[in-house]
Formats: C-alpha cells, structure tokens, sequence
C-alpha cells in the first residue's frame, strides 16, 4: 500500500497525487466517519461534498464509504474494500473515526493489505492521525470521550498502529486547532512520543 | 450533555469571549464590522452563541451562529444580503466551518414566536460580542413546564405543517429565505421531536439541553415504550432521507401518540 498523508484537504502536492493513484482503478473509498460525533447532517453533506468536488479533478471515482454499515460485518467490508483502488479518509475526530474502523475491522483489514501495491491510502487531519500506534496526546485537540456508537462506550487509546510516529497535522497553520497542536508537541516531546509536525499543505508520501 | 442549573434553577451559560479559540476571533472581529457597515445606526448589539461561543467549535463542520439585534424591525427584501455574506464568509475562512448570520430586532426577539427558540439559545449559551447587553431583558431560562409550554407550545401546528410537506401539500417553506430540500426538512422534523421530547420530560423535572443524544436519552430514559421510534428519529437527524411517503408514514403514525404524551404533560397537567 502507498499513502498520500496531508495535513488538511489534498494538501500541495498534488503531482505525486496523480502519480500514487492506481492508473487501472481510480475507483476511491471516501471514508468520513471522523465526523460522526456530529448531528449536523445539512453541514455534514456540504463538508462532504467539498472533500468530493476537491477529488474529483484527479479523474477519481468517488464513493462515499460509511464503516457504520459494516459494523460487526468485517468479511463484507473486506470484500467491498478490495474493489477500491483509493481509500481517502478524511478528518474530524480521530478518536470517534478510530472507533468506526474498530467496528467495522477496517483496522485490521489495513494491516492485511498493507502488502498490496496497488492501492493508495490518503487521507487528511484525523484520517492520518489514527495510523499512529497511539492516539495519547490527541487529546489536546480532540474530544476522546465522544462515543457516537451504541455498541462501543469506551474510548480506543491504540492507533491503528501502521506507522510508528504520530502525525500531528495543522502545525504552525492558519487553522483552527493549530494552538492546540503546539500544546500537543510539547505533550508529545515531554512523554517521548514519537511525531512528526505537518503544517497544512504539507503532505507525507511513503511508497 | 444536560446543561447546568444553577441555585436559582436558572440554566447557566457558559459562554464568554475569553473560550473562544484564537482562530476564530479575527472572524469574529469581521462578523462585527460586516454588521456594523451594513447595518449602521440600527445596530443594537451582536451576540455570538452555539460551540464557537463555548470553545467546542470543530473546524470544517460547526456553524459559526451570530445574532445582530436591531433598534427597528427590517424587511425580508433588506435582508437578503444575509445570504451572500454567509456564503462569502464561508469561502473565504473554509477552513472554520458554516456562517449562519441572522438579525432580529429587539423587539420581535422579545415578542415574536418565531424567535421563542433563538431567546433560549441567547440566554443559555451566548456571549455579547459588541453593543449593548440586552440579555436582562429576556426572561431567565427555568426548566419546567412554563419553559416546555414556550419552546414546544406549538407542536401541533409544527407537526401539522411538516405532515404536509412531506405530503407534498405544502412546497414553498423557507427557512433563513431559502426553499429547503426534503431532507432538510426530515433533520428538521428529527429536532422538534426530540426536544419536544425532554421537553415533555422538562415539565416534571428540571432538565434542558439542545444536544439530540442527550434529549433522545432524558426522554427514553421516562418513556422507554417509545425508544424506537426515537431511535429511528436520532438516526434520520444524523442520516437524513428524501423519501417524502416513508417519512409522512412515520409521522403520520407516531404524531398523535407523541402528541397525546405533549398534551397529558405540557398542557394537562
């Protein structure tokens, strides 16, 4: 698998973006349960719709891809995963989407295709995140006591755990949060957490 | 989450200036001056409220809600440029979420039932960015039945109008002068019910909140016999649907169950 890690939205580099997506399927999973802490659903479908229109200039087929459907249904998703070249995950609460992909074992069906090379992981803010080993010290920035799902009351403190640093986007950004990202660094130096700061538009490829 | 009593059994508000993330003040600062310059001398005050006002904004999908009262009462047509703002606010700060600017003068604020929501939103959580305070002019916020009878007094027209639009009978609603989609509508029909419902839970105990989880839980905590049709009801708010017949089938059923509740504690008892 490839990755494509932003800070925020598709972030600058979106030459080597063209180059990661799979040529022979652009056919994309569009993963936003990091905002299922929200009842908003009208600003939801507009923020979701951004992300979309922002994709779609790279010839991607987009496909809204909600983990609540799978949840306790991990072989169905594995199934429905393995027709996407592209998993796009987008942003929210890293707490709140890792528990979705506990749910759904999308966790545990990354690591499995973790050899394929022909599928592109991307994503931006939470939706990169929660690949750490840990999420200690997001909480600075996200609430880790939201629990949107019935069948999941207890917060999730492991990351997904394919990476071995943190990736604490909106660094030093124009962004909301970026304050409380500086709190963040120093939680993370100060407990010897490994990271590594990204500022918006900045992006972490690895192939 | 419920929202904090105080002593008196006044809702308390938690909102102040001094919560509001770093970010968002230079917006809040152009909120004020868009105010100001299109609304002069008739401007009274501008009151920011909702999770921008308490901290808890998150970037992307939070509205950014501001109030701007007037001296005298405008014209919808005077008005519209509400809508553009909105829309060139959001472009221009896409990275801190949704604007929704309204204006009201004071005097419908006081009086109008068409604001009986936004009184109790200003008193329970807001901060005055800027003008005078007329938050003592409002009254304080009691849970208990004379506060249920304000908010949701009118369920039965509320539900009536909705029954028709999703019976396709009535077409040209508007909300903030903008015709809405069904599913607009479906979220819109999710909130009257469940605040009705701690509404109905308010009138025996003092309990108040906006949060649709924490009503849809106060309600089905005393009245677990109608736990699935508000499941059902918290679902479509979060995943809204466009099917006009599915959704006037489940109103048309559970509104007058809902409603015999309504009148047995907010009106009867």
């Amino acid at each position: 698998m490839k990755f494509y890690l932003s800070s925020y939205k598709v972030g600058n580099e979106t030459d080597k973006l063209k180059v990661l997506i799979p040529a022979d399927n652009k056919k994309t999973a569009y993963i936003s349960n990091a905002l299922d802490f929200s009842n908003d659903a009208e600003r939801r479908k507009q923020s979701e719709q951004s992300d979309i229109e922002q994709l779609k200039p790279f010839g991607l087929d987009v496909e809204l891809l909600d983990l609540r459907n799978y949840f306790g249904k991990k072989a169905e998703l594995e199934k429905k995963i393995a027709e996407f070249g592209v998993i796009w995950v987008r942003g929210g609460n890293c707490f709140v989407l890792r528990q979705a992909m506990k749910l759904s074992g999308l966790d545990i069906i990354l690591k499995d295709i973790l050899k394929k090379d022909d599928v592109l992981y991307g994503g931006y803010s939470a939706g990169v995140c929660v690949l750490a080993p840990t999420l200690k010290g997001m909480e600075l920035v996200d609430d880790p006591n939201v629990h949107p799902y019935d069948n999941q009351k207890e917060t999730v403190w492991d990351g997904v755990g394919i990476l071995d640093y943190t990736i604490l986007p909106h660094y030093k950004s124009d962004h909301p949060e970026s304050g409380k990202v500086d709190e963040t660094v120093e939680y993370m130096e100060k407990n010897k957490i490994p990271f590594k700061p990204l500022k918006d538009g900045e992006v972490i490829i690895i192939e | 989450m419920l929202y904090k009593i105080d002593k008196n059994g006044f809702v308390v508000n938690e909102a102040s200036l001094g919560k509001v993330q770093s970010y968002y003040r230079k917006i809040l600062e152009e909120i004020n001056k868009l105010y100001n310059d299109k609304l002069g001398d008739n401007l009274l005050s501008i009151y920011i409220r909702g999770s921008v006002s308490v901290g808890k904004a998150k970037p992307g999908i939070s509205d950014i809600d501001s109030i701007a009262i007037t001296k005298k009462e405008l014209s919808r047509e005077e008005l519209l440029w509400i809508v553009k703002a909105s829309k060139k606010l959001g472009k221009k700060y896409p990275k801190a979420g949704f604007f929704d600017l309204t204006v009201v003068s004071l005097e419908e604020l006081k009086n109008s039932k068409n604001y009986k929501n936004l009184r109790v939103y200003l008193k329970t959580q807001s901060f005055l960015l800027s003008g005078e305070d007329i938050l003592s002019q409002l009254p304080d916020i009691t849970p208990g039945k004379e506060l249920a009878m304000q908010l949701y007094g009118d369920l039965p027209e509320e539900l009536e109008i909705l029954k028709n639009i999703f019976a396709g009978k009535i077409k040209d609603r508007e909300y903030l002068f903008q015709k809405r989609p069904i599913e607009f509508w479906c979220i819109w029909m999710t909130r009257v019910l469940l605040r009705a419902g701690i509404g109905i839970v308010m009138a025996k105990k003092p309990v108040y909140s906006q949060d649709l989880k924490t009503c849809y839980a106060v309600f089905t905590e005393e009245y677990p016999q109608y736990k699935k049709e508000m499941k059902q009801l918290l679902m479509w708010s979060v995943k809204p649907i466009s099917d006009k017949k599915k959704i006037f089938v489940f109103l048309n059923n559970f509104a007058p169950k809902f409603l015999e509740l309504w009148q047995q504690n907010i009106i009867n008892n």
